[in-house]
């Protein structure tokens, strides 16, 4: 078998868990000049997206505007600039896929203390139906 | 969901090579694993996300207590991991990577057969594994791209206005910063404390709260927007034009009396491969290599012989199917040799298809040919020589 049985019931609590088309959370950076990066990722197969990232607070930067599905690695800035700012994402997902309903955003930070992964996920009711995503990051330096 | 009542066609990788009709040629691919046991496709599960191929292995093991007794899925090994693009702006990638990562399937089957199960043996366990990737894959064709390009249109403009209604929330709801200034304060005094983790503070459920509200309120107010959107998105479907090409394969163990004791049941390799015209016109190839020990066979004297069959079909397809169109036709032929000596003599199949789509879920249908054996068919009803097709369940 390719995965564990750990693996599996980890993943059986998405199953009765609601929907979580909005999510608040944070992010710890430190006093370095390393760079925090963003990867978003869009989901599932076949579905059509555009998303937006901007920077609020104490620095206000547009990282990604209009972006069609998943976006690489970007970075967001050094770490020690980032304090008292937060990264605001916003995403449209139209399920165009014929086969699932599902729509999903993962959003993978890295560079600060430790990376994270926010995800962020809707079963629309048919095909053609939008799942709008919004995520709010706080960094804060520790 | 209810799952659609449709007879598997011309799927040149049915091993049975039925001669019925798919009802949606773009929507099921086909799977070696489970065709190798004799899987119907409406029998194989298809978990397009982890949670629901947890409650498919959940569902099918008893809560992973026991072996199924007849269970066939197919899954995106690459989609589950998260490796890889696969929305639409991805999908018409052309590079290999790309490619494989977004066709590569996986396919498992198990089979603990009853005394009712006549094509296994029920003192026998069975299990079948298969893949599927496409080496090449068409453009999508003009109109595919049209379509996409004004769902992004669209996309664009409801994200520009929703993202500056949203950023204007975020900065000035004075209940928003409060509780985002606490959460700082929070974090900063504790963050030092060994074991401190910032997701447990009760804010940023808070503010969640507070910004799912806010959606709510925009997700109605920008409601026409998002109609256009689902509008347009409702009929969509992806068609390609081009050259492709898909490799696939399987193999299908036999455990003795359901020990560890296994034989190869069966095994096959596929190559399908064609090219579709924007004008609806496509013209396909087939090779498929089927190795089937101990299979039972009439020889030419009529006798019943006992063999491991080996054979190897090539064939040939020419298909209209203009998208958009109610009507499709089709017309096969395929020559199959057995590479063992001995068994069976070459044969060749015919086949011709024509379809009528009537609305949802209705098609008429009308197949005319012969089979591997002989058996002249034309399939029928007491209407006029049609069939009459028709699926249960929602619209996908």
């Amino acid at each position: 078998m390719f995965f564990s049985e750990s693996f599996f019931r980890s993943h059986l609590k998405c199953m009765i868990m609601p929907d979580v088309p909005t999510l608040n959370g944070t992010y710890l950076v430190l006093a370095t000049t390393v760079d925090v990066t963003v990867e978003i990722k869009i989901g599932g197969p076949g579905q059509t997206s555009r998303t937006t990232g901007e920077l609020s607070g104490s620095i206000k930067k547009v990282i990604f505007k209009d972006i069609p599905g998943s976006i690489s690695e970007t970075i967001v800035g050094p770490n020690n600039t980032l304090d008292n700012s937060t990264l605001d994402i916003d995403s449209i997902v139209a399920a165009t896929s014929s086969a699932s309903n599902y729509c999903e955003m993962l959003v993978l930070l890295k560079g600060g203390k430790e990376d994270k992964t926010y995800t962020l996920y809707q079963t629309v009711a048919a095909q053609g139906d939008n799942a709008v995503f919004s995520c709010s990051i706080d960094f804060v330096q520790v | 969901m209810l799952s659609f009542l449709y007879i598997v066609s011309i799927d040149f990788a049915q091993q049975k090579d039925s001669m019925s009709t798919q009802l949606d040629l773009l929507r099921a691919p086909s799977s070696p694993g489970a065709s190798l046991l004799n899987f119907a496709a409406t029998d194989i599960e298809r978990p397009s996300e982890v949670s629901s191929l947890m409650l498919s292995f959940s569902n099918a093991t008893g809560g992973f207590t026991k072996i199924p007794s007849s269970y066939a899925i197919d899954f995106s090994p690459f989609w589950l991991l998260r490796k890889g693009s696969f929305t639409t702006d991805m999908l018409n990638s052309t590079k290999f990577k790309e490619v494989f990562r977004q066709t590569a399937v996986i396919s498992i089957g198990f089979r603990n057969p009853d005394s009712t199960d006549n094509n296994f043996k029920k003192e026998n366990l069975y299990s079948s594994f298969g893949f599927k990737f496409s080496l090449a894959r068409g453009d999508y064709d003009a109109k595919t791209k049209e379509t996409l390009n004004s769902i992004g249109q669209m996309q664009v403009k409801f994200l520009g206005d929703y993202h500056e209604e949203m950023e204007n929330f975020r900065t000035t709801d004075t209940l928003y910063l409060r509780y985002k200034e606490q959460k700082r304060a929070y974090i900063k005094a504790h963050a030092a404390e060994q074991g401190f983790n910032p997701d447990n503070t009760p804010y940023d459920t808070l503010m969640s709260k507070l910004q799912a509200h806010a959606m709510d309120s925009l997700k109605i107010k920008l409601g026409q927007q998002l109609k256009a959107i689902q509008k347009l998105a409702s009929g969509f479907k992806i068609n390609r034009v081009g050259f492709f090409c898909d490799v696939a394969g399987g193999i299908g163990l036999e455990y003795i009396n359901k020990t560890i004791n296994s034989s190869v049941y069966n095994a096959g390799i596929w190559l399908n491969f064609g090219n579709n015209y924007e004008s609806g016109f496509g013209f396909y190839g087939l090779f498929r290599y089927l190795y089937q020990p101990k299979k039972s066979f009439t020889d030419d004297k009529l006798l019943l012989q006992t063999s491991d069959l080996q054979t190897f079909d090539a064939g040939g397809k020419a298909a209209f199917n203009q998208p958009g169109s109610d009507f499709c036709f089709s017309a096969e032929a395929i020559y199959r040799s057995a590479l063992t000596s001995g068994t069976v003599k070459p044969t060749y199949k015919l086949l011709v298809n024509a379809e009528y789509d009537i609305g949802v879920n209705k098609k008429l249908s009308f197949t005319f040919g012969r089979d591997f054996d002989g058996t002249i068919t034309r399939s029928s009803n007491l209407i006029a020589g049609l069939n009459f097709l028709t699926g249960f369940g929602n619209n996908r």
